[in-house]
């Protein structure tokens, strides 16, 4: 090997090739990043990147170890930690998640080294395994990059709905297990990596067997927890769908009730009138007439908008607010029939009632929900806005999060809708009002289907 | 002749309790004439095999050592199992897991029993003489076996055996007993004895221990979690069911309302209309007109 290319080009091969598995600590998170925090941890890793490639050049030819290869061997142990570190600072909230990759980075590397120490010394078992060190950092390197996209790709559906996974008992206990069996191979490979104890081919190729294992198990729990997910939100929109059918019988019942009443003293009406005639009072009759109108308006059920399942779902809670005396503001011009509407109604109804909970909470002089909704060509545009002057803390997409148990159902229901139908939607707590905006293409994929 | 005999019986013997672990968390589904067929069956097994290896040790064509042993225990607990497997199905995935977890169990007393031979008989470890040693595995089975039983006793009950299998059992299923594996493919048991013997190995012995055994608990703590979580899961799914019951009756009362709503907005607009045309005559202050239209009203609710 060149003189210059051993000095210079071995670290940084040997360094290059480490980064995948280093990224599988930050990638899966990636999304969930601010765009400066994500420029700060692109300067970062190159930094970082660069600091190694000097360090590790630095160990190599220190002569601090007895051999060349020793030198990369204890390189490997320590330079993961400053991108580890950054990773962990960057997304501190994350930091168990940080852990469990960290356990299936070091099951990964303790099997991989494993194989590569085999091959090399069943293939070449006339050369001193040591002197072999070139390959054998690109064979290691081969076995991450091939390993890569599938372990990214888990981490990554793994941690998308972390916080309710997490939450899981059997999800939280299955993740410990990697962590203790990382423990328990880093342990083994401190003390026998050379194998001057164990042969580790065997027990490596069973541990591989059960990291995968591991991996489908905890993908498939996490499966049930998006399933338990999907069954509790079904259950919320259900029972939604339930106040507002029970809401319109109990409405239509009232509505009766009172209707019925007119009529059953129409007789007593038409004497009075008939009085009020002969007698030719004039503003007698008018006034008298005006309050038999009133009486004939408060039989008839609140009309929001031309579409029913819309109608019904800003029905319930709209009175309520009116009930509890919340200045509300409606205008919704929405078409009869329209693709997305029992969705939509969902979602119209969650906003509404986390606006009234949200006015419950303000003082009475500073209490507002205001609903428009429009439709201009084949974009249907809809703000709710309720005032509302406590901070409200949002999630990585932008949604508002709640720490109470029960709660948040509405603006899960809300990124659903969004997902489906590829809607936008914003959120935004502005001059005292809490703002959902929220648009949807009629005429884009999905909606309709 | 006789001391090998004893050996043997007490190796045998050893595969019970194991045998019992692995039974234990399904007895509550097991009819009285299965468990008497499977009673039945692992006599007829520990006598066959108890036979079989007599004759084998007897004639000499297996060497009496503590290896032999440790080989023999990789295949004697096969024939129990099948007979397990086989008379309660169909469970293969939940046997594999019981099996794992037995295992684990089996190897923490087997170090331990392991470490304490070493400790306290030295000179019978060197000399092979394995009689005490199965005494001692034997005796710390037992000793532990309370507490063996009490963490598989709730792994399962009637209605979780009884429903459809959760779909992690695949996976989580052959776990254990592939840990098993892995640990005793590290092949600690046939170390040479001077490594044995040195301090770090018996700090190492004792960490991978305690490792396998969290991870063994870890794995009963996370299915009777998943369980829990298919059930409630399950529960979720019969109440949506329940109140997708209730919703449909309720819009269909709805629907009859929403109909009669439509009457009423008719005999509402019918009345508005008599009030607008009674208003305007009097606005008009053509008196005579309302009253005659008043008189009219009267006279059409007089006839009703």
């Amino acid at each position: 090997m060149m003189p210059l290319f051993e000095t210079l080009g071995v670290p940084l091969v040997y360094v290059l090739i480490l980064q995948p598995f280093y990224l599988l600590q930050i990638l899966p998170f990636w999304n969930f990043l601010e765009p400066d925090r994500k420029k700060f941890i692109r300067n970062g890793w190159l930094l970082l990147f660069l600091l190694d490639v000097g360090l590790t050049m630095g160990l190599v030819r220190s002569g601090v170890f007895s051999s060349i290869p020793r030198a990369y061997w204890a390189c490997g142990y320590v330079i993961w930690i400053p991108q580890f570190l950054l990773s962990v600072l960057t997304t501190r909230k994350y930091w168990v998640g940080h852990l469990f990759i960290l356990s299936f980075r070091i099951l990964l590397s303790s099997c991989f080294y494993t194989f590569l120490r085999h091959f090399f010394l069943y293939f070449w078992p006339e050369r001193a395994f040591s002197s072999m060190y070139f390959w054998q950092i690109l064979f290691y390197g081969a076995e991450c990059l091939l390993t890569f996209p599938f372990v990214l790709r888990f981490l990554t559906r793994t941690f998308s709905h972390f916080r309710e996974a997490a939450a899981r008992r059997y999800w939280r206990l299955t993740a410990l297990i990697p962590m203790v069996l990382a423990g328990e191979t880093l342990y083994v490979s401190v003390y026998d990596s050379q194998e001057r104890y164990f042969d580790l081919l065997e027990a490596r190729i069973l541990l591989l067997l059960v990291t995968v294992l591991i991996m489908a198990s905890i993908r498939t729990a996490q499966q049930e927890v998006y399933d338990e997910i999907s069954a509790r939100e079904e259950k919320h929109q259900l029972e939604q769908q339930v106040v507002s059918a029970a809401n319109y019988v109990k409405m239509s019942k009232e509505s009766r009730q009172r209707l019925e009443a007119i009529y059953r003293e129409k007789r007593e009406h038409l004497d009075q009138l008939l009085d009020l005639v002969r007698r030719k009072d004039r503003v007698g009759v008018l006034t008298y007439i005006e309050e038999l109108g009133e009486e004939f308006n408060s039989t008839k059920l609140p009309q929001y908008c031309r579409n029913p399942l819309i109608n019904a779902a800003l029905t319930v809670y709209l009175s309520r607010a009116r009930e509890e005396g919340i200045p509300t503001t409606v205008s919704v011009d929405l078409p009869q029939d329209m693709a997305c509407s029992g969705d939509l109604s969902i979602v119209l109804s969650n906003l509404v009632e986390n606006a009234l909970i949200a006015s419950r909470k303000q003082p009475e002089d500073r209490r507002n929900i205001t609903v428009l909704a429009l439709r201009q060509g084949g974009v249907v545009n809809i703000l709710v806005k309720n005032l509302f002057d406590a901070p409200v803390p949002m999630d990585e997409e932008g949604l508002p999060v709640t720490t109470v148990k029960g709660h948040g159902i509405g603006m899960k229901s809300l990124a659903r809708f969004r997902d489906k139908y590829g809607a936008s939607v914003l959120c935004q707590q502005k001059d005292g009002w809490f703002l959902t905006y929220l648009q949807v293409d009629l005429g884009a994929k999905g909606v309709g289907d | 002749m006789v001391h090998i005999l004893l050996t043997l019986f007490l190796f045998c013997i050893s595969l019970l309790p194991a045998a019992y672990l692995r039974y234990y968390p399904f007895r509550s589904i097991v009819r009285p004439s299965t468990r008497h067929f499977l009673l039945c069956g692992h006599l007829y097994v520990f006598l066959f095999e108890f036979v079989l290896l007599a004759g084998l040790f007897t004639r000499g064509l297996m060497s009496f050592e503590i290896g032999t042993f440790q080989f023999l225990y990789y295949f004697c607990y096969l024939p129990y199992l099948l007979l397990l497997v086989c008379s309660i199905r169909p469970f293969w995935f939940r046997h594999l897991f019981v099996l794992g977890l037995q295992a684990i169990y089996m190897i923490c007393i087997h170090t331990l029993a392991l470490e304490a031979f070493k400790l306290f008989l030295p000179q019978e470890w060197e000399m092979n003489q394995v009689l005490s040693y199965f005494c001692l595995y034997l005796g710390l089975f037992l000793l532990g076996l309370p507490l063996a039983l009490k963490v598989l006793e709730k792994l399962f009950d009637q209605e979780q055996l009884r429903a459809p299998r959760p779909a992690f059992w695949t996976w989580l299923g052959p776990i254990p007993l592939l840990l098993c594996y892995y640990h005793a493919n590290l092949g600690y048991f046939i170390l040479d004895p001077k490594i044995l013997f040195q301090p770090f190995f018996q700090l190492y012995t004792l960490v991978t221990l305690v490792l396998l055994l969290t991870v063994g608990l870890l794995l009963v703590r996370a299915l009777q979690g998943g369980v829990r979580q298919t059930k409630a899961m399950l529960q979720m799914k019969e109440q949506n069911h329940r109140i997708q019951e209730k919703l449909n009756t309720l819009n269909d009362y709805a629907a009859a309302l929403r109909k009669e709503q439509q009457e009423l907005a008719i005999l509402r607009h019918d009345s508005r209309h008599q009030l607008r045309l009674l208003g305007e005559l009097t606005e008009k202050g053509q008196y005579e007109e309302a009253e005659n239209h008043l008189l009219r009203l009267q006279k059409e609710v007089a006839d009703k």
